[in-house]
């Protein structure tokens, strides 16, 4: 009982079929699962108040260690989206917390706002486009960069900082 | 993790009750309730997650494709009426982020299928650490030993349901029409390799 090769469209998918592709499924989720926390990282970066911003993509990250405090790693990540794109400096502090400098191009006096699981903090960008967030706590976050109005212009996806 | 777990619900189970869950949900989504756009995530990630894996990327890459997808999706929900529609939209902008992302931002164009084959192998080993039974470890060999576009294909439509498969037939670029053939052809060639390995008997 197999399926006709040269079967129309509607070619009948078989109680053999079915079965075989259940176990395909049940390979590939034990061989290459999707990752456990991939769903709660998008809910988290869904769960913007707008819907109609533009996506910042991870365009390049790079870690390096910040030498001159002796051995603490520090990330750069640089962000892109249609019209915008944001560079942050992740550096760890003492006692866990992180500090965020960042840089927003073309600068136009955008607000940057962290979301965190916790709380939320908002910094303006100055006229060369830095801002900074101290004090951070680690943990899952995302930018969103808000025009005049308040609404959302792009938002980046989740990372774990 | 009991939030992806719909996705691993075998095929066979209740294709059509199902689909008219999504629909539902759909209209809840872009009507604005953000809960239900939060269920079609877990229900449809994993179709998304083994789409990009099986173009190669790796696993970090692959889940922040997945996530631009989900969040680009938010700006189209509104125009998007059937979950048919859904899911062709949410492959085909997988399938273009993981190639824009995989190229090195150098092409902007959906590749072709046939470009599919040019684009580097996953893999070829399951991760050490998973350890596959004799049987899983026969199809898991056999299904390796097909050809890239048949277990492509196969890879995605066993995370979808059957009422779905000619939508991801248009997001993988196949002729309308084509994929009952082209399954029927790729599980044949499955059914073959694996009549020849002891290992495997029939469920």
């Amino acid at each position: 009982m197999t399926p006709s090769e040269d079967g129309a469209d509607s070619a009948p998918l078989d109680l053999e079929d079915i079965l075989l592709l259940d176990e395909i499924n049940r390979l590939y989720s034990q061989v290459d699962p999707v990752p456990a926390d991939l769903v709660a990282n998008i809910r988290f970066a869904l769960a913007v108040d707008s819907d109609a911003f533009d996506v910042f993509r991870v365009f390049e990250e790079e870690e390096q260690l910040a030498g001159v405090r002796g051995g603490e790693r520090s990330r750069t990540i640089t962000f892109d989206s249609d019209n915008l794109t944001i560079m942050i400096d992740v550096t760890p502090l003492d006692g866990g917390a992180i500090r965020i400098d960042g840089w927003l191009a073309p600068p136009a006096g955008h607000r940057v706002e962290l979301r965190t699981a916790a709380a939320s903090s908002t910094a303006r960008a100055d006229d060369q486009g830095r801002f900074a967030f101290d004090g951070v706590s680690q943990g899952l976050a995302q930018f969103v960069v808000r025009g005049a109005d308040d609404a959302a212009l792009a938002v980046t996806p989740s990372i774990d900082l | 993790m009991t939030d992806v777990s719909p996705g691993s619900v075998p095929v066979s189970s209740r294709g059509s009750e199902r689909r008219s869950r999504l629909a539902t949900l759909l209209e809840q989504a872009a009507g604005g309730r953000r809960e239900a756009l939060d269920e079609i995530v877990a229900e449809l990630t994993p179709m998304l997650w083994h789409a990009v894996r099986a173009q190669g990327l790796d696993y970090h890459l692959a889940q922040d494709v997945v996530q631009t997808t989900w969040l680009t999706l938010v700006r189209h929900l509104h125009s998007i009426r059937s979950p048919g529609a859904l899911i062709e939209w949410l492959i085909t902008a997988a399938r273009r982020e993981a190639w824009r992302v995989s190229s090195g931002g150098n092409r902007e164009d959906l590749p072709g299928s046939e470009l599919l084959d040019e684009i580097p192998d996953p893999e070829d080993q399951p991760d050490e650490a998973v350890v596959l039974d004799e049987r899983r470890r026969a199809l898991w060999t056999a299904v390796e030993r097909l050809p890239r576009r048949c277990r492509d294909l196969l890879r995605i439509i066993a995370f979808v349901r059957r009422p779905d498969y000619d939508a991801v037939a248009a997001a993988l670029g196949m002729p309308k029409g084509s994929i009952g053939p082209t399954r029927g052809r790729c599980l044949t060639k499955l059914r073959a390799q694996l009549s020849q390995d002891p290992q495997w008997s029939s469920p």
